[in-house]
């Protein structure tokens, strides 16, 4: 099974994940369609670990203000 | 050869001085649209019957001796996701075809017409705006007039070329994440991005809540400026107005990454003629991350049950990217909000060191819609999704922004896009206005 290897690095997502993932979450869609939403996941994972890797202490800024 | 169409303040003034009719302006638009067709004029629904009877109620207010207001008798166009009362908004979607008509008036179209404005139609734009190409599956690919085999960028291309080919002066748009900026800037036309929360979104279909604005197309600065204060309806400037020499500075690291060729030795010589002072702007690639994070969520959440009912209703490009989006979770969603105040905080300090700061609006000219992509990072990847690279981490931040096209001989337009301080539209306008005068940037004569 796989695991998170390190704190905050994901598990890169496989077919087999996304079917178990999208099951869970309620949504389904034709097999057809797992290729494009796969990739699309690798790439909203990389954007995710970007995120991660910049240690930002969750109380030192609100995440419900928009205004700049 | 090609003469520049009249500005909309102009246009305005010959409508209340009687040299020129509404209805004639707005039977112009339909002309010049309908003869450039629905790819080329950016169009996708020509309102002639509103908008002839909107005309004539203008010219009876001339005739009367009364003035219709600062945008008499100018014909504008909307992106297909303001409400016009009695359409459907497709917002770009073949998923809403059967959607109910709209009851009213997006609350901007409502302002421009109480200030004389005459809508004559709505314009394309990526499904749901989640695209930086306007290639769209139901209602067609908008051309770039500058070369009709090149996409005009997205998601608000139909409203940048409807400005573009002088078929409209002004168009009323959106900018998520470089919506209208990108096409600003790959088909020669001035594009506003105000700050968040600066012009009235009521009626306008949400994308992202947490990053949607109202923005202008236009071709005259002064006709941008003037639209602004319009939809602002006398809101006070939430700074106070910055005065003397403005100070210009380049982005680089994120934004001078990935610069094309054909935009590099312009970009230089711009800067050149600006002082060559330049600047660092920490943390821009995570902005971008942060961005991409947010819109996945919130644009997959917001239509889930249109997912859940058929998704195969959807573009494909875009269904993949929001049924991915429904499975990030909650904490990277909020760390990237975290972040994203985080960031605006420590960007308010940028501004001690330089006025306006400038970056391309896109790497380079617009890609052809026959290999519709761009390099990164040495790749080849699709232009759909990147061609916002330096607008994404803009919109994170909530500044306001305002594209210009660079002055030259280029084969296609080249957009620069200059940034300020939250609030500060008016520094914007004002630095624009110089870079005008000095010769850096103009506006190009639409293409024959």
């Amino acid at each position: 099974m796989l695991v998170a290897e390190t704190s905050g690095k994901a598990a890169p997502p496989s077919e087999g994940s996304l079917r178990t993932r999208m099951a869970e979450a309620g949504v389904s869609a034709p097999e057809e369609c797992l290729p494009g939403v796969l990739s699309n996941l690798i790439v909203l994972q990389d954007h995710v670990a970007t995120l991660r890797a910049f240690a930002l202490d969750p109380r030192s800024a609100s995440a419900m203000r928009f205004e700049a | 050869m090609s003469l520049a169409p009249l500005s909309a303040i102009v246009m305005a003034a010959k409508v209340r001085g009687g040299d020129i009719s509404a209805v004639q302006l707005a039977t112009l638009a339909f002309e010049k649209a309908e003869q450039l067709g629905g790819e080329c004029s950016g169009f996708t629904r020509l309102l002639r019957r509103r908008a002839l009877a909107r005309a004539a109620a203008v010219d009876k207010l001339v005739e009367a001796g009364l003035d219709p207001g600062p945008l008499a008798g100018v014909p504008f166009g909307v992106a297909d996701l303001f409400d016009v009362a009695g359409e459907i908004t497709t917002a770009g979607s073949r998923t809403r075809r059967n959607a109910a008509f709209a009851s009213r008036d997006s609350k901007a179209i409502a302002l421009l017409e109480a200030a004389g404005a005459v809508l004559v139609g709505t314009q394309n734009m990526d499904e749901f705006g989640y695209g930086f190409v306007t290639m769209n599956a139901e209602y067609g690919t908008t051309r770039n007039p500058h070369d009709p085999s090149r996409v005009a960028g997205g998601a608000a291309g139909g409203s940048a070329v409807a400005v573009a080919t002088g078929v409209v002066p002004l168009s009323l748009a959106f900018d998520t994440n470089g919506s209208l900026r990108v096409p600003a800037g790959l088909t020669g036309v001035i594009g506003l991005k105000p700050t968040y929360g600066d012009l009235p979104r009521e009626g306008m279909y949400p994308f992202v809540e947490s990053l949607d604005v109202v923005g202008v197309l236009g071709r005259d600065l002064d006709d941008v400026a003037l639209v602004r204060t319009i939809l602002r309806e006398g809101a006070p400037e939430r700074q106070e107005p910055l005065r003397g020499e403005i100070s210009f500075g380049r982005l680089m690291s994120w934004f001078d990454d990935n610069i094309s060729e054909e935009m590099r030795g312009p970009l230089d010589a711009f800067w050149s003629r600006l002082g060559r002072i330049s600047f660092e702007l920490p943390h821009s690639e995570i902005a971008r991350a942060a961005a991409s994070v947010i819109i996945a969520a919130e644009g997959a959440s917001l239509h889930r049950p249109a997912l859940e009912a058929d998704p195969m209703q959807f573009e494909p490009p875009v269904r993949d990217r929001m049924l991915a989006g429904l499975l990030l979770p909650s904490d990277d969603y909020l760390a990237a909000q975290r972040f994203r105040s985080w960031i605006q905080a420590r960007l308010r300090r940028q501004f001690e060191l330089a006025d306006v700061l400038f970056t391309p609006a896109a790497p380079g000219f617009a890609p052809t819609i026959a290999d519709p992509v761009m390099t990164f990072e040495g790749k080849t990847i699709p232009a759909r999704s990147h061609l916002g690279i330096y607008t994404q981490p803009i919109s994170l931040m909530g500044l306001p922004a305002l594209v210009l096209p660079l002055a030259g001989d280029f084969a296609m337009p080249l957009g620069i896009q200059l940034i300020s301080a939250a609030g500060h539209e008016p520094l914007l306008f004002r630095a624009a206005r110089q870079l005008i005068d000095k010769g850096l940037c103009a506006v190009p004569l639409p293409p024959e």
